[in-house]
């Protein structure tokens, strides 16, 4: 391929921006010299020109509505998706380079701690305003983070509400459960009367604002009951 | 308000100074930390509440003879920006509360951090007579020297309250409780924990755990009731006149110790009793026995003693 044709080939890719420096600077030189190609590319800048100055075609509907159902049908699969695949998605761009910066990391450090056992060169660490960083650490074996590793602190903390209301509405199903064998030493009034306060307290519970309101519906109902079920006061309890 | 204002930003500056006399929090193995401090003082009123909520650290609460409340707080995180996301808020409040919430900062976009990577303990010193309003998720919640007693909650976090008057309610869902030297009514409340009661004396001790055992020591409060689902009770203390006292499980054993030579009405059920000798049966219920010389006192204190599926044992100390 001729000097020319190699050029003339290049043009659009020039001419949108695409070649890079060392590349662009060798067509240009081209072009000072040679009035040939200086002219074909002339004729491709004003094409390219006219071509930016159109208004932008409207597509048609049918390509809008295929759009849609597209972005709808992604934003279905999000919501099937869990909190956890979420926050994947979302790193997973970020992974690759921050890989890297750890491999480099890494081998600074080794390189450090190396210079550092050779004696070249004198330990110290960094202390920025109040806070301290400790001086960086050989580095250890990958470990596969936990799961509890990979929620983010505030969907932990967010989630610890609904841990406290699975585990005291537990413990208050179990001693319900338990309060059905001791039962058979209530009389038929007391029976009726435990269940229907326990209907009530249960109620409440269920009904209680999420957090500290609904732990303390619970615990008034794991209280009644409890008493109940070890037979402190019965009749007081009932 | 204003004036609240100016006063707390005098407390900042000094309470930044005071910071540096301060020993080191240690190390953490890695990451960074920092440690504040800031002084409140009383505006209008006498600070008479303290309310903290800390999700993501300990909380302990230390009375002092001073007016003034200092809260110190440490955060830890992997790096300087997620340091800067935690926020210890401060709402001071001139009718005499002081409410401390820790949280972590930033929208959805901010850089997801793991909650074991963060942290903050916050200690607290305040005015001996005010009261302790204090939650935590998984760290500790200590209440220390305190004369107005409070209402602790914790999720996984132990509770530990020493040398405390005043009334004191504390629940916790899988943290043990310790009450140590405590003089005032206690109403506690564990479901999945251990609980302990050394030195306990008030009008009122009502202690239950659902999953674990009560062992309670020195206890002598007048109204006793420790209950337990699954657990067994050990309980060593002194019968008032005039009280009552219940020691109850449906599946643990349960032990019992009273000192004191107040005479006692025991009502004892289990599947297998063990009483001292010399008590006097009731003509009319086998399961009730007295012990003790009445004297003056004509009505015996009451204890039941009771495990459906456990055993039961009582024991009079000379």
């Amino acid at each position: 391929m001729s000097a020319c044709e190699h050029v003339r080939a290049e043009l659009t890719a020039y001419l949108d921006g695409e070649l890079d420096e060392t590349s662009a600077s060798s067509l240009r030189g081209h072009l000072r010299l040679c009035a040939e190609c200086r002219a074909i590319a002339d004729e491709h800048a004003r094409i390219v020109d006219v071509l930016a100055a159109l208004p932008p075609p409207e597509p048609p509907p049918s390509m809008w509505d295929g759009v849609k159902a597209r972005l709808g049908a992604a934003e279905i699969e999000d919501a099937r998706r869990s909190r956890l695949g979420l926050w994947w998605q979302r790193v997973r761009p970020h992974l690759v380079p921050a890989m890297g910066l750890a491999a480099a990391a890494a081998v600074a450090a080794v390189w450090i701690a190396h210079r550092r056992a050779s004696g070249d060169e004198p330990a110290h660490e960094v202390a920025i305003g109040h806070h301290e960083v400790t001086p960086p650490v050989p580095p250890s074996p990958p470990v596969a983070p936990s799961a509890a590793d990979q929620i983010d602190v505030r969907d932990a903390l967010a989630s610890d509400d609904d841990h406290a209301d699975a585990a005291y509405r537990a413990a208050a199903e179990e001693l319900i459960a338990m309060a059905a064998d001791a039962k058979g030493d209530w009389t038929p009034s007391q029976q009726k009367a435990f269940d229907a306060r326990v209907a009530a307290l249960r109620t409440a519970a269920e009904h209680a604002a999420s957090g500290e309101p609904r732990e303390r519906a619970w615990q008034a109902l794991i209280d009644y009951v409890q008493r109940a079920v070890v037979g402190v006061r019965v009749a007081e309890a009932l | 308000m204003i004036r609240a204002a100016a006063m707390i930003a005098s407390v900042l500056c000094a309470g930044a100074a005071i910071a540096h006399a301060d020993p080191k929090p240690a190390a953490p193995p890695d990451g960074v930390f920092e440690r504040d401090q800031v002084e409140v003082g009383p505006s209008r009123k006498p600070i008479r509440t303290i309310t903290i909520e800390n999700a993501l650290g300990d909380v302990r609460v230390e009375g002092h003879d001073g007016k003034t409340v200092q809260i110190i707080a440490t955060k830890r995180a992997p790096d300087d920006d997620t340091l800067d996301r935690l926020r210890v808020s401060l709402v001071p409040d001139p009718d005499g509360a002081v409410k401390i919430v820790t949280a972590v900062d930033g929208g959805r976009e901010a850089k997801p951090v793991a909650r074991s990577a963060v942290r903050i303990d916050v200690v607290i010193r305040a005015p001996r007579d005010a009261k302790v309003d204090a939650r935590v998720h998984d760290g500790k919640l200590e209440l220390f020297n305190m004369d107005a007693g409070g209402e602790l909650d914790a999720l996984d976090g132990n509770i530990a309250v020493e040398n405390v008057a005043g009334a004191v309610v504390a629940h916790s869902l899988a943290g043990d409780q310790t009450f140590k030297s405590v003089f005032g009514t206690v109403d506690a409340q564990a479901i999945t924990a251990d609980m302990v009661l050394d030195t306990v004396r008030g009008e009122r001790l009502i202690a239950s755990v659902h999953a674990g055992k009560i062992d309670g020591r020195h206890v002598t409060s007048r109204h006793i009731e420790l209950r337990t689902t699954r657990g067994d009770i050990v309980f060593d203390g002194t019968a008032t006149a005039g009280g009552d006292i219940v020691v109850a499980s449906l599946r643990g054993d349960v032990s019992v110790t009273l000192h004191g030579g107040v005479p006692v009405r025991v009502h004892a059920s289990a599947a297998h009793v063990t009483l001292p000798s010399g008590g006097r049966a009731d003509e009319h219920d086998p399961s009730i026995t007295e012990f003790g010389e009445f004297g003056l006192q004509s009505h015996p204190t009451p204890l039941t003693i009771q495990s459906r599926f456990g055993t039961v044992s009582f024991a009079l100390a000379q």
